[in-house]
């Protein structure tokens, strides 16, 4: 079983990625497994063709975390690609790092976890213990960035890279960082500038996935763009990535090496025009 | 006066950190290292920020006192002190939230409102004092909003208490949160009038084992009336009534001068320190008090009561001092007016204080502590068991005044032990107190027991 774990800058288009990634891996007739970890719980949405599945931790709320079964929280979205949506709070209240905890441990007593491939697609800004968990506990080996060449991106990209370092100093870790994904924003000389914060914090760049009309065209139809235009050079650019992620084998020996905040001002200022 | 305790032997117990903290008393003119967080990894006898705001409110009788938060912080501190009531006995149920994890990811608030709708339905308080916990003050829970709604609609005061354990690593941090709390619950409100009286408020009094009665009635005997104690055996409308008082006695100090510094302020009633542990202790108290109010006739009566108590102890000390004179006496107590009162009281009956010290003692109480003592007396701020214990053996210690914490140490280390602590169920106040006080060190300094376990750990004697 493959378990892999896309974080990310807030909006930079993880769920769009994670969505698509897992349409194009299910055509190879592999069982998929997506997890959105975010109190947003709109990371499955164009699975589910639109609809909004009720959270792990809404039943959590309402039933009490002993009398939950898998079919309540697990469901089969598009080419049978399993959803399961974690949920989390209101704003402004309690805790959503919790959340997350607890639905992990959920997921685990529930023998949920399973499948050939599983994507978690996590809040953008680890802010706390909890959002770093699907990194921990031996859950996610791999972690893909997501980010564009706007500077905050790939600083909040950094950031989680800070993450991984730390984490691969422990014993018995097996997270890595399988590798950047830039999901371009039509910045000037991005896929140079995304390309060389990839090699400069001891990664690569996986894929360079193009602005398209077409993501937002099937978006509002309420599906991913492998199923709403399976022939569009868009969709063929997703396969791309569910291949490339397919061949990659977790190097534990490969550590990343997060940037100072000053070398990656430098870098963002190399690639803008004046 | 002082000077820092130097490190001996490479198998020396004590933390390097921690010498500051540990003084001799003497010539030498070192201050002690106090008033600051515990040291991680010295398994203070301290208690939690938490704690130190529950021991000082949780006495007032017909509160409610709801902690916010799992319910291990509500059933550690359940019924912490001895502290004893005249009417209801609301504040011996310990109410708690029971957060549980889904209270933690969703937020407490709705659950605390809930708890709150309840016990006033069930209990119908005129006042709840809600406390918040480590996690509660985590996840953010605005308890200050949820008992602001409470209290205007139910029309009494739900007083929130600051009392998360992470803010600090001193419970004093709670014991201001306590005064803070009880300051809002005594501040009359808009429209409100108190009387003003003749009467007094007695602070850092908290009638454990019936102590505040005692006290209440020499007062009475006097010509003095009590209005209330903070907090022992306190109603809430008696504690809504004190900013009319004539005068503050202050005992315990340290969880009490800042509400007494308040009260000055805002209301003008002065206020005196006052130990009522000893028998000298106790008749100075009164003589002070009966010089504040200034009246003849109080002043007549305060003596003839003074020199009737006296006499009797006296005469139980002079026949205990024969047995008790020369024995080695170490004190580690909460509070630095309780050390100041245990010194004084052993002193009388011609003991040694070889150790001493507190949790919470100020730079000042320190070099007054100072000063009462004899060249040579070792003085811990903040300790912990293996400095307790150091020094139990090194100082050839006989007996140990201290809390419940100490205790077992003491009884192991085949020294006799004096429980001070708060949640004692009979009283060592006044004259009477300062009798069984000297009872109690008689028979558990002479006891013949600790002579088998002396000899079992190659004697000290």
């Amino acid at each position: 079983m493959k378990q892999i774990a896309l974080y990310g800058k807030g909006g930079i288009g993880k769920s769009t990625t994670s969505a698509n990634l897992s349409a194009a891996l299910s055509e190879k007739s592999l069982d998929i497994l997506q997890i959105g970890c975010d109190p947003k719980h709109d990371s499955t949405r164009m699975l589910m063709h639109g609809e909004w599945i009720p959270t792990v931790l809404d039943l959590v709320r309402e039933k009490g975390e002993n009398n939950i079964s898998v079919d309540e929280i697990v469901f089969e979205g598009y080419n049978g690609i399993r959803c399961v949506e974690a949920g989390g709070p209101e704003p402004g209240i309690g805790c959503a790092g919790r959340g997350i905890i607890a639905t992990f441990q959920l997921l685990e007593k529930l023998e949920a976890l399973y499948g050939d491939v599983i994507v978690y697609d996590v809040l953008g800004d680890v802010v706390c213990g909890g959002f770093a968990m699907p990194m921990r506990e031996g859950y996610a080996q791999e972690v893909y960035l997501v980010t564009s060449g706007d500077f905050m991106a790939l600083y909040a990209a950094n950031n989680i890279c800070k993450a991984i370092a730390r984490l691969s100093r422990r014993t018995k870790n097996r997270c890595t960082l399988g590798g950047v994904i830039c999901n371009s924003s039509n910045v000037e000389n991005e896929y140079e500038l995304v390309n060389e914060f990839a090699e400069r914090i001891n990664s690569r760049l996986v894929a360079f996935i193009p602005r398209s009309p077409i993501v937002r065209i099937s978006e509002v139809n309420r599906k991913t763009v492998i199923e709403y235009a399976p022939d569009s050079e868009q969709a063929d650019i997703y396969r791309n990535l569910a291949e490339k992620i397919m061949q990659t084998e977790a190097d534990k020996n490969k550590i990343p090496v997060p940037m100072e905040m000053d070398e990656l001002e430098a870098l963002s200022l190399k690639y803008i025009k004046t | 006066m002082q000077e820092v305790c130097p490190l001996t032997t490479e198998t020396d117990s004590l933390i390097a950190e921690r010498r500051e903290s540990i003084v001799t008393s003497g010539k030498h003119k070192t201050s002690i290292s106090c008033t600051s967080d515990s040291l991680a990894g010295s398994v203070s006898q301290r208690a939690c920020v938490f704690c130190g705001a529950r021991v000082v409110l949780n006495p007032v009788t017909d509160a409610v006192h709801l902690v916010h938060g799992p319910i291990g912080c509500a059933s550690y501190t359940y019924d912490i002190r001895g502290s004893l009531s005249s009417g209801t006995e609301t504040y011996r149920k310990s109410f708690s939230t029971d957060m549980k994890e889904r209270d933690v990811i969703f937020g407490g608030e709705k659950k605390l409102a809930a708890c709150i709708d309840e016990l006033v339905e069930k209990y119908n308080p005129p006042a709840i004092f809600v406390y918040s916990t480590c996690v509660v003050g985590m996840i953010g829970d605005d308890i200050v909003a949820v008992c602001r709604e409470a209290s205007q609609a139910y029309d009494i005061d739900v007083i929130p208490v600051e009392s998360s354990g992470f803010i600090s690593g001193n419970k004093v941090v709670g014991y201001r949160a306590a005064g803070e709390a009880l300051y809002k619950l005594i501040t009359p409100k808009d429209g409100e009038f108190v009387d003003k009286t003749r009467k007094l408020n007695f602070l850092g009094e908290y009638n454990l084992g019936g102590e505040k009665w005692v006290v209440e009635r020499y007062l009475k005997e006097m010509g003095i009336e009590i209005n209330v104690a903070m907090t022992g055996d306190a109603t809430v409308e008696a504690l809504k009534k004190s900013s009319g008082s004539f005068l503050n006695l202050v005992q315990c100090t340290g969880s009490m001068h800042w509400l007494a510094n308040r009260m000055e302020e805002d209301f003008s009633i002065p206020y005196i320190d006052i130990n009522f542990f000893g028998a000298d202790n106790t008749a100075e108290s009164l003589r002070k008090i009966a010089e504040f109010y200034d009246d003849p006739e109080i002043t007549a009566r305060t003596e003839a009561l003074i020199n009737r108590e006296i006499a009797a102890v006296r005469e139980v000390n002079e026949k205990y001092r024969k047995k008790l004179a020369g024995k080695r006496a170490a004190i580690y107590v909460g509070g630095a007016f309780k050390a100041f009162a245990i010194i004084r009281q052993l002193q009388d009956l011609g003991m040694e204080i070889v150790l001493t010290g507190t949790q919470t003692g100020k730079k000042e109480e320190y070099e007054r502590m100072g000063r009462l003592l004899s060249e040579g007396t070792v003085i811990i701020d903040d300790a912990n068991p293996a400095e307790i214990e150091k020094f139990l053996i090194e100082k050839k210690v006989d007996v140990m005044a201290g809390g419940v914490k100490e205790r077992f140490l003491a009884y192991k280390l085949g020294v006799g032990f004096i429980d001070h602590n708060h949640d004692r169920k009979d009283g060592l106040i006044g004259f009477e107190g300062a009798v069984r006080f000297i009872r109690e060190v008689h028979a558990t300094t002479c006891s013949p027991v600790w002579k088998y376990l002396r000899e079992e750990r190659g004697g000290t004697e």
